[in-house]
């Protein structure tokens, strides 16, 4: 099907109109970051043309003590989850794949008891696992952090494993197994390199939901596992709008989550479809 | 590994993860709401009470509709945007690669991050959202002080992150359909209109349903934007129901009362993840 001129100038002007309104927050950040204070009203755009741009508060910014210590916490949550939360949904994406389960819980059942941990909304055990993590002496230590995060995010690694290890061929699990090979070889030696790109864009995917959890993480923490997003949130209280460091915070937080969700564009859909929808 | 054990020992550790994490955290949040708290510690037994205060409380009220009115506002604009960028752009476009990737980038941009971008937008005055409205002639809307349009202030930004969302899974429908049929009913029929109607149209239904059901599950979680952008306000405007239990629990320390929200809103759940569930047994292959 040809498209005639104006139908093509008709769309560039509408994905046009909404390729602004998607990027504008980054830039708005972004501009922001490079002014100094008396220049944020002015209304320039353009660094460099219309104005000086600075890298003071970028300076300022990453040599806060509180900013650098958010930003480790962050990091320590984000990857110590990730990895649990990648462990145990892969074992059970890979058991989904090559095993048949009969009895009261098929495939489909233990599935879907998985999947369920992503339907229910976190809010929802807020309550009892604060009091939980008080009573385990766990409150504002990284570790409360740690294994909400991975618990809520067992399904997505279930779901984008499942699909991968489905796609690969049945016969190299069965060549394997006539060749000697136990479930566990199979697993580590067979499957888990053969999935590989899965593997990262899982973990890629997952934590960037970590690194981006808000609620668990400005109920948990209050003074030594403060996460970014919390630190982000307090700002404001802390010391009113100040557009330069607005800009400098979000992307400093921004930044990682933007570029995985990138990377990992291709599972994404399956992911947040549960698999549903091929992306 | 033996067959048998190893069915078992793969399923095991997460079993029993999720049982520990959220299974008990689930029985013993019925056991909360059926407390007394003083001073984040169980003081006594309270029956309903907590059930009773809740349905009687205005402030609970208030968070349903705050609620309601957001996502549904949200929601519609989401899958209405997301399906026609994905239509537009799956189209033979010389640039639609770049379109795909900047319309992606909010999908994972942190919420707090956003929503404190966005109250710079939002500025009253001389803020970009109001000077580029200015442009048209549109007096500055007063963003985040009025309690309409701070509802519709949180459902913009609602709009910017998850519009993504729509976009890349109405993309993923859109490229699934094999070109070969497109071929076919160009040669039956030459009206665009009917190859919409006949084609595209029964073959993104379903897709349609599911980020319906998907995005439905997801914004009744709402709880960063609102948290951030207005911190419930102004007064309780867009104080959401998450906001609001979360208030009521780790703010003012009444667990029993911020428990008992959390099983209503478990239980008004349910059927929706039944629907949720019984939709996924049919795509589950």
């Amino acid at each position: 099907m040809r498209l005639r001129w104006y139908e093509k100038l008709i769309m560039y002007v509408i994905l046009g109109v909404f390729a602004v309104w998607a990027f504008f927050p980054f830039y708005w950040a972004f501009v922001n970051s490079i002014k100094i204070p008396s220049q944020i009203f002015q209304k320039s755009w353009i660094p460099v043309v219309q104005f000086k741009p600075t890298l003071h508060n970028w300076k300022v910014e990453l040599s806060t003590p509180m900013v650098l210590e958010a930003l480790r916490n962050s990091t320590i949550v984000a990857t110590v989850s990730t990895i649990i939360a990648v462990f145990l949904g892969t074992l059970v994406g890979f058991a989904l794949t090559v095993f048949r389960y009969r009895g009261p819980f098929k495939n489909t059942d233990i599935y879907i008891f998985f999947l369920t941990q992503r339907i229910l909304p976190p809010v929802v055990v807020l309550m009892p696992l604060y009091i939980i993590m008080k009573n385990l002496h766990l409150l504002d230590t990284v570790w409360a952090l740690i294994i909400v995060d991975s618990t809520f995010n067992i399904p997505m690694a279930v779901v984008i494993m499942r699909e991968m290890f489905k796609s690969l061929p049945e016969e190299i699990f069965e060549a394997a197994l006539v060749d000697g090979a136990g479930w566990g070889r199979i697993f580590t030696k067979v499957a888990l390199p053969l999935s590989a790109p899965g593997l990262v864009a899982t973990s890629m995917i997952i934590f960037s939901y970590v690194w981006n959890e808000f609620l668990f993480a400005v109920s948990f923490s209050f003074t030594k596992a403060v996460t970014l997003p919390v630190i982000v949130a307090g700002t404001q209280q802390n010391r009113g709008i100040e557009f330069w460091y607005v800009g400098t915070r979000s992307l400093l937080v921004m930044i990682i989550p933007v570029i995985f969700s990138l990377l990992s564009q291709r599972y994404l859909v399956r992911g947040l479809t549960f698999g549903a929808v091929k992306g | 590994m033996k067959r048998n054990s190893a069915k078992v020992l793969f399923v095991l550790p997460t079993a029993l993860w999720i049982l520990v994490f959220t299974a008990y955290p689930l029985g013993y949040l019925f056991y909360l709401s059926f407390h007394r708290f003083r001073f984040g510690r169980i003081i006594g037994f309270a029956g309903f009470r907590n059930f009773e205060r809740f349905f009687t409380d205005d402030n609970v009220f208030n968070s349903v509709i705050v609620t309601l009115i957001i996502i549904s506002v949200a929601i519609a604009t989401e899958v209405f945007l997301g399906l026609i960028l994905a239509w537009l752009v799956d189209k033979p476009l010389r640039m639609n690669k770049f379109f795909r990737v900047i319309f992606s980038l909010p999908l994972f941009a942190t919420p707090v991050a956003v929503a404190f971008l966005f109250i710079t937008i939002y500025y009253e005055e001389g803020g970009p959202m109001n000077s580029i409205l200015g442009l048209f002639g549109i007096p500055p809307v007063p963003w985040l002080s009025n309690p309409f349009w701070a509802k519709m202030s949180v459902a913009v930004v609602d709009i910017w992150q998850w519009t993504p969302f729509c976009f890349i899974v109405f993309l993923a429908g859109f490229q699934s359909i094999p070109q070969e049929l497109y071929e076919a009913a160009y040669l039956d029929t030459k009206s665009r209109w009917q190859i919409l109607k006949s084609v595209s149209f029964p073959l993104i239904l379903p897709i349609f349903t599911i980020v319906l059901i998907l995005r439905i599950m997801e914004a009744i979680k709402i709880f960063d934007i609102p948290a951030v952008l207005t911190i419930g306000g102004p007064g309780r405007a867009t104080e959401v129901y998450s906001l609001f239990t979360y208030r009521t629990g780790l703010k003012y320390f009444n667990l029993g009362y911020a428990s008992a929200m959390g099983v209503v809103l478990l239980l008004v759940e349910i059927p929706l993840i039944m629907f949720i569930v019984k939709r996924l047994r049919k795509v589950i292959s």
